[in-house]
């Protein structure tokens, strides 16, 4: 059952200059309960609009979001407001009460509810012990680093045991270590209490280690969803080709053709380009190489380039004998 | 010094208090609703925004301010006699005091309130916050340290307004000053008040800045 639908969703601003942009054009999306849904775009790319649109934060200028079966833009204020307290957020910057301890920031949203003291405490100690932060909560967030601070965050946003939580660029502003501690956290979240979260990301990394789907925002426009593995492995738009192989093929020329191979299991363990290499004779350069991780299963990437045109038959011979997966693109 | 000086400048001292802390208190009271309307209906504001309730006051804002407050006070003393019933005494020193004092303060309450930034309250919105909840636990909490900052330079300004109605029969420290040290050229009762004055707005102001600091929990 889709927990979250979006229809025909489109938004345009208006420039200072009177001009209009166009932020969303009619994308179409559907969550299902339960699952870890990744949306991924490069930055100015309308994903944060997106985002922000599934708890109404910005209004759509045409098109509908359908939570739990019921269209949010034509519900009435109360109704919104319940409807907000079943949908948590998590922001970039953490957006906490900086004035406020950790326990009331955590509690902030009980308040909001007129939750009695007595369990608006357990709750939070409760919740204190979920994101391991017992011994912060008489603490201000400013005195806390910025992955503490985003735990903070995601008790606050827990508190009322929303079903969806969505997360608009989570973890962008922290460092590499600090990012796996929230993932797994995110994780842990979503496989024992059943939460399905929402995670908008510019970072790939981020989706492949935790998203069971993806949907990639380019321009505006939702060009391509799917499992992570199958997008992974066989990206179809241009988009999604340039978030998967950025990394890899940043500093190659352009119109440099070149090879994106994905290998796994016991191929992973072989000496696979040493074999291509004396077998076919060509010498190919290996541009970029990486061990992943994608929905616990662990894969190689690979981006090779050859010399000649000529040796690009022979290359392409020895990778379908040998049953690895590859793709043959041109460097826009 | 006579016991009847001394007994003159401590009424004074009084009466300079009682015009200072009524004022501020009123200029509060009527300042702090409006400058939660101000930010409330502000363009670009993610609560209410409505541009022509903003347009209004800050207009309203800006008319009153920019009337001296001797001509100001003296301007409304119809009004202050129709209120207090007398346009004499530092009773009828509040009014002019309060009129005067009302917009600078919404104005020093609006300027902290804009120091919010937009994330918290979109946070608050998130969790399904309504607009009493904004104001309460995210505009007035995250800028107390700058609210208090602010009633100290209110304080002291009104402090100074209110020195100044002694001039037209205002009461007070300044009253005094006029009426002893400038009129009967007692130079000692001028450097008197002078040194009275200069005391109680440094207490203000010193009040205003420890409490500041003891409700700032952004530098620990």
């Amino acid at each position: 059952m889709s927990i979250l639908e979006v229809k025909n969703l489109s938004k345009t601003f208006k420039t200072s200059q009177g001009n209009d942009f166009v932020a969303l054009s009619d994308v179409n999306l559907s969550i299902e309960q339960g699952e870890i849904f990744g949306v991924i775009g490069l930055s100015g790319a309308g994903k944060s609009t997106l985002v922000r649109c599934m708890n109404l934060l910005e209004k759509p200028t045409s098109g509908e979001v359908l939570f739990q079966g019921r269209i949010l833009s034509r519900m009435r204020q109360k109704e919104l407001l319940e409807a907000r307290s079943d949908i948590g957020m998590i922001f970039q910057s953490f957006n906490l009460l900086n004035q406020s301890t950790v326990f009331d920031n955590i509690a902030f949203p009980l308040k909001i509810k007129k939750w009695k003291k007595q369990l608006i405490t357990d709750r939070v100690e409760q919740l204190l012990r979920l994101v391991g932060l017992e011994e912060k909560k008489n603490q201000y967030p400013p005195q806390l680093s910025g992955g503490q601070k985003q735990r903070v965050a995601i008790a606050r946003a827990l508190a009322t045991s929303p079903s969806l939580l969505l997360l608009d660029e989570a973890t962008s502003a922290l460092d590499p270590s600090t990012t796996k501690d929230i993932l797994s956290l995110l994780k842990t979240i979503n496989r024992e209490l059943g939460v399905t979260l929402v995670i908008i990301t510019h970072q790939m990394a981020v989706i492949e280690a935790v998203a069971d789907r993806v949907a990639i925002i380019d321009n505006s426009q939702l060009v391509e969803v799917g499992p992570v593995r199958d997008i992974f492995f066989n990206p179809k738009s241009n988009a999604a080709k340039r978030i998967l192989v950025s990394e890899g093929t940043n500093d190659l020329p352009t119109h440099t053709t070149y090879y994106r191979l994905i290998f796994q299991g016991e191929k992973l363990l072989q000496p696979l380009m040493a074999s291509l290499v004396i077998e076919t004779k060509v010498l190919v350069n290996i541009f970029y190489a990486n061990v992943k991780t994608i929905v616990d299963a662990t894969y190689g990437e690979m981006i090779i380039t050859v010399s000649q045109p000529s040796e690009e038959v022979l290359v392409e011979q020895f990778l379908h004998l040998n049953n690895i997966n590859f793709t043959k693109e041109e460097k826009q | 010094m006579s016991p009847e000086f001394i007994l003159l400048i401590l009424q004074g001292i009084l009466e300079t208090l009682y015009m200072t802390l009524g004022a501020t208190l009123g200029a509060y009271i009527l300042g702090l609703p409006l400058a939660i309307l101000l930010v409330v209906t502000k363009k670009g504001s993610i609560m209410r925004p409505n541009p022509t309730v903003y347009k209004i006051l800050d207009t309203l804002i800006n008319l009153l301010r920019s009337v001296p407050f001797l001509i100001l006070m003296v301007a409304i003393i119809p009004f202050t006699r129709f209120v207090v019933g007398t346009s004499i005494g530092s009773s009828a020193t509040l009014v002019p005091l309060i009129v005067a004092a009302t917009p600078f303060v919404a104005r020093l309450i609006e300027q902290s309130f804009e120091e919010v930034d937009k994330g918290i309250i979109e946070a608050a919105l998130s969790m399904g916050a309504k607009t009493r909840h904004i104001i309460l636990n995210v505009y007035i909490k995250e800028t107390l340290p700058s609210l208090l900052l602010g009633l100290a330079i209110a304080s002291t300004t009104i402090l100074g307004y209110s020195a100044m109605a002694g001039f037209v029969g205002g009461g007070g420290l300044g009253s005094i000053a006029i009426n002893y040290g400038y009129y009967r050229y007692e130079n000692g009762v001028m450097v008197v008040t002078v040194i009275l004055l200069v005391l109680l707005v440094a207490i203000f102001q010193n009040i205003g800045l420890y409490l500041n600091k003891k409700f700032d929990h952004r530098r620990r």
